[in-house]
């Protein structure tokens, strides 16, 4: 036997393996969420080929993929229009897995998911910053005065994250390093320790386990079905809706800019609570969340807690919609 | 001009000390404590030129009567009629204003003015130096808070000419333009006088050099010459100038010609040639704009939008030529290369339609795999039961 | 179920996976066809937002007293030989935006819509201009002209 043919049955003795039956489509979105990951790193490693990440250049090079580029224009999109449905699916996913009380016997695993929901957070405010048009400008100068509003570490926060108390050069590259240099590798490593603990812990309690009709196989074929779809959705959403690009960074025009939906909700806690307070509450809200196993010991309580927290959710973000 | 001001200025810092000196000895300052400020700030004050060289008087005794003493030549307030010559004395004299790079001719150019005549007619009411330079606060004009200085020569002179004007000037220089004529640049300064029906042109020309160049080649100018009519004012106003419009064609020409005349239909074609120029123009400008905003490239099409406007801006001046030909020429130019980058700017909006497509059908085979996908799993569903 | 019942679905499991496997692959190459279009850079345009020079002439090309108009970034720029040096100066007028010309009788740059009027260094000598002609960068490398952005 040749040795591809020893990997072909190695990997077709897998997917005979008998899958459970209770798994469903609600068990697809964590894996569709790994197919948008793939596609973001794809297309992000195609617009690196393109993109230069200097504050003469940013935004020049930008409008060259956008309009030059063979298909640039289409990268670009699906890569931002990916990392929308990205984040959408990341936080469907998360809410599938409290309302399921999946994460119970598996509250390390849990923690890993709300540390990766934290990167997907990070990777889309450090990408957002990278056109380097208006927008991008001033929604993210506008995390800069709320971080130096900190007290106490507030400055060395920025020195950290922007190289300096001003939003310029040093910071669009730092950024870009981040998005680009770090934050994959810290997503690639955390998604694998994700899987890893999936594989040894498995989908469901052993106790409810029975013997199953289907295999692997077609659960994999059953998930390509919404990698075709979710992969025509972002298509649509890139030709019909692109990004128009607003005037190149100018940081002597101020322009009040609303956050993406993902950050209504802080911006909203923001908004409501004065500086300081509002990010000792943003962090306080990231801290539960991460504690939620062990605040939901109880069915009915990690239900009421879910629900409750959902609902500040949206309050905060409608409020911060409606400012 | 301006090294000169600014040789007069560091002057008045370096000759401050020596002024400071001589006012401490200037003992009129004590009693006419009202006048002191702003003569203390006034030019005058900088370089020593004290209250009794205009007064007369002694101001270096405390004592009034001796300080006011008709010995000591005293004048008191110089009398209206008498105050030009007061102030020649000084400033008609070359020797005494060559240290201060001034020029003596403004007595000299005074007595020319309708001002000057009047007064030498016995009509003290007419403006003399201190009406508009003020008595005791005498500053350059290129100081802002001077009375002459361009920004506030059209107050100064309203203070006995009421009519002021809301002509494109006042508007340029309310906005901050002191390159904009003021009334002291058409009438004159210190020889201040309504230009003479023959002279408008030439006054409106040290500005709008090529307006006038075209209109001096045009067929206008001879018979307006010969019937004395003013020239530019005629159309465009003395006073109220507004800014030149296309209008102009239509409510003007017939204050001389015949409505449907040989000579208006030509104003109608001109102003024809501009408006679809200047149409063409600002959309294509606007396209630019708008193209700009959508993130497409279009700096090939900046410079050629510059120079479409640059054509067009040319056709204005040459509007006073009445030179159908050359107005086309350049019109025809501004209007091609304006319409060309509209073409140009309109069919990168095609492009939308071609993704589209694209679109389409990426769907059909997308939805043709999810059938294929599912059939298989329908048929691995079916070996089983 | 018999033979050819089996016989029939046998066939059809083989034709549909083989339908699978062929759809997936066309899927794939297009990808990658796309993915390549992408790499191969565009020759449609020139734009090099990080273009720090451009070549104008050659040093013999333009004698003393002479210019040479031409484009930079979309912008008309005059390229001077002066007795002392070269010019590279914006041609666009700053008082309305007309394209000033080149006198080389007077050495000075004229506008033709409001007779703007600057001398060679781009200072404003008459007219309605208020601010002076923008400078660029301008060096001679290995017998040639070139001219950059930035003040010259």
């Amino acid at each position: 036997m040749s040795a591809f043919a020893r990997v072909r049955e190695l990997l077709r003795a897998e997917l005979r393996q008998p899958a459970p039956q209770q798994l469903n489509t609600w068990h697809i979105l964590g894996g569709l969420t790994l197919w948008l990951l793939f596609l973001e790193i794809t297309t992000g490693i195609l617009l690196m080929v393109y993109y230069r990440p200097s504050v003469d250049e940013a935004y020049e090079s930008v409008l060259y993929i956008m309009n030059d580029v063979q298909l640039g224009w289409l990268v670009h999109e699906i890569h931002r229009w990916g990392a929308q449905l990205f984040i959408l699916l990341v936080l469907v996913h998360l809410v599938r897995v409290y309302f399921h009380e999946a994460y119970r016997e598996r509250e390390l695993n849990w923690v890993v998911g709300v540390l990766l929901l934290l990167v997907v957070g990070a990777f889309a405010f450090t990408g957002t910053l990278l056109v380097w048009d208006q927008k991008a400008f001033w929604s993210t100068d506008a995390v800069r005065r709320v971080i130096a509003g900190v007290p106490l570490v507030g400055r060395a926060i920025l020195y950290f994250l922007w190289g300096g108390t001003e939003l310029g050069a040093g910071a669009l590259l730092r950024f870009y390093v981040f998005h680009v240099g770090l934050l994959p590798w810290v997503a690639i490593g955390l998604v694998m320790a994700h899987l890893y603990l999936v594989s040894r812990q498995g989908l469901f309690h052993r106790t409810q386990l029975t013997r199953s009709p289907q295999t692997y196989a077609d659960v994999i074929l059953s998930g390509l079905i919404w990698v075709v779809l979710s992969f025509g959705i972002v298509l649509t959403l890139a030709v019909i809706f692109p990004r128009e690009l607003s005037d190149r960074a100018d940081p002597l025009t101020y322009e009040s800019v609303k956050p993406p939906w993902y950050f209504l909700p802080a911006y909203g806690l923001l908004r409501l609570i004065p500086k300081a307070a509002g990010v000792a509450g943003a962090a306080l809200g990231v801290l539960g969340l991460l504690a939620a196993p062990w605040l939901g010991r109880n069915s009915w309580v990690a239900w009421g807690l879910g629900m409750l927290g959902i609902a500040a959710v949206a309050l905060l973000a409608a409020y911060g919609w409606r400012w | 001009m301006v090294s000169r001001l600014f040789i007069g200025a560091m002057l008045a810092l370096a000759l401050g000390g020596q002024a400071h000196a001589a006012q401490e000895q200037n003992s009129c300052l004590v009693c006419h404590s009202e006048i002191k400020v702003d003569y203390l700030e006034s030019v005058h004050a900088a370089f020593a030129v004290t209250c009794v060289e205009c007064h007369g008087g002694d101001s270096t005794v405390l004592d009034p009567r001796a300080a006011h003493a008709l010995e000591a030549f005293f004048r008191g307030t110089p009398q209206r009629a008498e105050i030009p010559e007061l102030c020649a004395s000084c400033h008609s004299d070359p020797i005494k204003m060559k240290p201060y790079g001034l020029r003596t001719d403004q007595y000299a150019e005074y007595q020319t003015s309708q001002h000057g005549k009047l007064l030498a007619q016995g009509n003290t009411t007419v403006a003399v130096c201190s009406d508009c330079h003020t008595a005791h606060r005498v500053l350059p004009a290129w100081e802002p808070r001077s009375p002459v200085h361009p920004e506030n020569i059209p107050g100064t002179c309203a203070q006995c000419h009421p009519q002021r004007d809301r002509s494109v000037h006042s508007q340029a220089i309310e906005a901050g333009n002191i390159k904009a004529p003021t009334c002291a640049t058409c009438h004159g300064a210190h020889g201040t006088a309504p230009p003479g029906v023959e002279n408008v042109s030439k006054v409106c020309g040290m500005c709008h050099i090529t307006e006038r160049s075209y209109f001096d080649a045009g067929p206008h100018k001879k018979p307006m010459d010969e019937l004395r009519i003013s020239e530019c004012t005629s159309c465009h106003g003395s006073h109220t100038i507004e800014p030149a419009d296309r209008k102009l064609f239509d409510t003007t020409c017939t204050n001389c010609h015949r409505a449907n005349s040989k000579e208006q239909l030509v104003g109608q074609k001109i102003k024809t040639l501009l408006l679809t120029a200047e149409e063409s123009l600002k959309e294509a400008t606007y396209l630019l704009e708008q193209a700009q905003q959508k993130a497409v490239d279009v700096s090939a099409y900046r410079s050629r939008v510059i120079e479409a406007r640059s054509y067009f801006l040319q056709a204005l001046p040459v509007q006073h030529s009445l030179d159908i030909a050359h107005i086309e020429e350049l019109t025809r130019r501004a209007k091609s290369i304006a319409d060309d980058v509209r073409g140009g700017l309109h069919s990168l909006q095609g492009v939308f339609t071609i993704r589209l497509l694209g679109l389409t059908l990426v769907w059909v085979f997308l939805l043709l795999l999810i059938i294929v996908i599912s059939l298989v799993l329908r048929e691995r569903r079916g070996e089983r039961l | 179920m018999n033979e050819k019942e089996a016989q029939g679905g046998y066939e059809r499991r083989t034709f549909l996976s083989n339908l699978l496997g062929g759809a997936l692959t066309v899927g794939v190459v297009g990808v990658i066809g796309a993915i390549l279009a992408y790499l191969f850079p565009a020759e449609r345009r020139v734009f090099n937002p990080a273009r720090r020079r451009m070549r104008v002439a050659r040093l013999d090309e333009i004698p003393i007293g002479k210019g040479k108009q031409v484009l930079f970034d979309g912008e008309p720029v005059w390229v001077l030989h002066l007795k002392g040096g070269w010019m590279a100066l914006s041609a666009i007028c700053t008082h309305q935006g007309c394209i000033v010309q080149w006198d080389e009788k007077r050495l000075t740059l004229s506008c033709p819509c409001h007779a703007g009027l600057f001398d060679a260094n781009g200072n404003v000598l008459a007219g309605p201009p208020r601010r002076p002609l923008k400078r660029l960068r301008v060096s001679t490398v290995q017998g040639e002209i070139f001219i950059g952005p930035g003040e010259g």
